[in-house]
């Protein structure tokens, strides 16, 4: 292989890896706030996602507009959070321990099943969110558009949540509950009440992170399972309460899925994806908890 | 009439002679759904021990049943010999696996999420390998399989195959059943009710915790990795998603909180009743994701209890039935 051929493959491959390494931080992220937050690791999230973009593509085809569709999509997703915070979680919560820990996936897991099959009756063939880009390229060498805005989007979502994180009252109360729950109750944070916002809150980071994926792929109800897999075990690699290494997970782990994938085979790229998680756990088994 | 002591033969003679008039009608369709029944409750008494007796969430249990599947079929391929001969091996080398994973995560001092997780990422790569790796296992469309019938055995006395596996399977709950009830009335079952209410405590006082977990770990793990093999047989293939996450795991974990946890035959009404309902959803196949999903929660948040000890505190409590014909409330063990 000439070396210009070489260096461009390889270059559109790190643009490609860190792509796919946003969109698992982003479902990574969206499991570890909420985890961190209240100890529930919430396996509706691929749902979630997959709503977002079926509600979008849907709303396309009743009226062509565009922003409005991608909008109401995350919209009407935050909205199912607060009502699944609402109706569910406080059930939830309401439990210690490892209860609190079996309620939270089983029931997530209940209702993400639950909408999957809501959904169904729906729509059951794949969409894909209708943008076209135009081919890019930058000295000759072409990479997808849509991956461009996979990236620039993340980047986006991530300065904001870091902005809101470090900036204000709410995201470090988070961060407080995070570290020391009975802390941040003395110092007089409505712990309740930050669940449901951080929940509402993850639930559009899934929804965002669905409308990217879809940009790529197609999205019917059957993928959310694929995507909260993703999200948990990214979260899991990352230790599962710390910010930034469900980033710096999500994007290891987006890299050598697609590494992987274009050097062995598509299929082993998954391989390869848990097996990794299962090393990160098996390696620091003390981190989870 | 002693119950606590004879509810087990009694219970199982039932099963045995109750449903010959159905089989006497030669109907395949009732035959089919008992052998579902006795198959998914001896899974379901597997699960109850590893995660009912000593808390341990294993997520993979239709992965292992899989992987037992591949191995009894394709070992037995490649020597030559029936998959009966093979049955054994796979049982034991997912046994071994569960002692193996549990002994691992009890050292390490792995809680109960990270066991959990573990676990399901062990199960999605052992389907995404037999996915992938068509040459050995056929990838998504399987491997036929019909060697593990005894219907041969059977066929003078003119009973079909699916009847034929319902008895032995029957015959394998028996044992299951049997082996649970000394397992649970043994220093073992003691054992692991002092860990399920608090392993450092337990450790403290001399209980050798590891040892216990990971004993319960390779029982599990090894009645699952027995029963697997009929469960392809049955459908006459093995195809990864025949044994995935949401195709035993989910649908185990339903039959044993709705039959009830810890209890003997918790998993066998769980699973007679989660049968019964899945037929009943074959003429509204549509609904059957959204009904199972609206299951699980319901049961979770508002039944963990379960049917056999809400029934027998009905029995003891309310009617005193228990005073009047010598019941004792933990009768089921």
């Amino acid at each position: 292989m000439p070396i210009d051929q070489s260096i461009s493959l390889i270059l559109t491959l790190i643009v490609s890896g860190i792509g796919t390494g946003m969109l698992f931080a982003m479902l990574g992220l969206a499991i570890t706030l909420v985890f961190g937050l209240g100890g529930v690791l919430n396996l509706s999230i691929g749902m979630f996602s997959v709503i977002a973009v079926l509600v979008s593509v849907w709303l396309i085809q009743q009226f062509p507009h565009l922003g409005v569709a991608l909008v109401a999509g995350v919209a009407a997703v935050a909205a199912l959070g607060y009502l699944v915070d609402r109706l569910a979680l406080r059930v939830v919560y309401r439990t210690e321990g490892d209860q609190r820990f079996l309620l939270g996936i089983f029931g997530t897991l209940g209702i993400g099943i639950f909408l999957e099959g809501i959904m169904q009756l729906q729509f059951t063939s794949p969409s894909r969110v209708p943008i076209n880009f135009p081919p890019f390229s930058i000295g000759g060498i072409f990479f997808r558009m849509s991956t461009i805005t996979i990236i620039l989007v993340s980047i986006v979502v991530f300065a904001a949540l870091f902005l809101f994180f470090s900036r204000t009252y709410k995201g470090q109360a988070t961060r407080t509950i995070m570290q020391d729950e009975v802390g941040a109750r003395l110092c007089g944070i409505d712990v309740r009440r930050l669940r449901t916002e951080v929940f509402v809150l993850s639930a559009v980071i899934a929804a965002i992170a669905g409308l990217l994926w879809g940009l790529n792929s197609g999205v019917s109800p059957a993928t959310s399972f694929g995507l909260a897999t993703y999200g948990i075990l990214v979260s899991i690699a990352g230790g599962v309460t710390s910010i930034r290494e469900t980033v710096a997970a999500g994007l290891v782990l987006g890299f050598a899925s697609n590494f992987v994938a274009t050097f062995v085979g598509s299929y082993w790229s998954n391989v390869v994806v848990f097996g990794l998680v299962i090393v990160a756990i098996a390696a620091n088994p003390g981190r989870i908890s | 009439m002693n119950w606590r002591r004879y509810h087990l033969p009694v219970v199982l003679a039932i099963l045995a002679i109750a449903p010959m008039p159905l089989f006497a009608t030669g109907s395949d369709y009732w035959s089919r759904m008992l052998v579902l029944v006795v198959l998914f409750a001896t899974m379901a008494t597997a699960v109850n021990i590893a995660f009912g007796h000593t808390d341990q969430l294993l997520l993979f249990s239709g992965g292992m049943a899989g992987l037992s599947s591949y191995i009894v079929i394709l070992v037995a391929d490649a020597l030559g010999v029936s998959p009966w001969v093979t049955l054994l091996l796979g049982a034991f080398i997912v046994g071994a696996i569960g002692y193996g994973i549990v002994y691992f995560a009890a050292r390490l001092n792995m809680d109960l999420i990270g066991l959990s997780i573990l676990t399901f990422a062990i199960q999605l790569v052992i389907i995404q390998l037999a996915n992938g790796l068509i040459k050995v296992t056929g990838g998504v469309t399987g491997h036929s399989f019909e060697g593990l019938s005894i219907q041969p055995l059977l066929a003078p006395l003119g009973v079909n195959s699916t009847v034929a596996m319902y008895y032995w399977l029957l015959l394998v709950f028996g044992v299951v059943l049997v082996v649970y009830r000394r397992l649970i009335h043994s220093n073992y079952g003691l054992a692991f009710e002092v860990i399920r209410q608090d392993d450092v405590a337990a450790e403290s006082a001399g209980v050798d915790v590891l040892r216990y977990k990971s004993i319960a770990g390779f029982v599990s793990l090894f009645i699952l990795g027995f029963v697997g093999p009929f469960y392809s047989q049955l459908q006459s293939f093995v195809t990864p998603s025949l044994f995935s996450f949401n195709a035993i795991d989910v649908f185990v974990l339903i039959m044993l909180i709705l039959g009830g946890l810890r209890t003997m035959y918790g998993p066998l009404v769980g699973a007679a009743l989660l049968v019964y309902i899945d037929q009943l959803l074959t003429s509204a196949q549509q609904y059957r994701t959204a009904v199972y999903g609206l299951l699980l929660v319901v049961l979770f948040f508002y039944f963990q209890r379960g049917i056999v000890p809400w029934v027998e505190t009905l029995l003891t409590d309310r009617l005193r039935l228990g005073e009047r014909f010598g019941l004792d409330r933990r009768s089921e063990g």
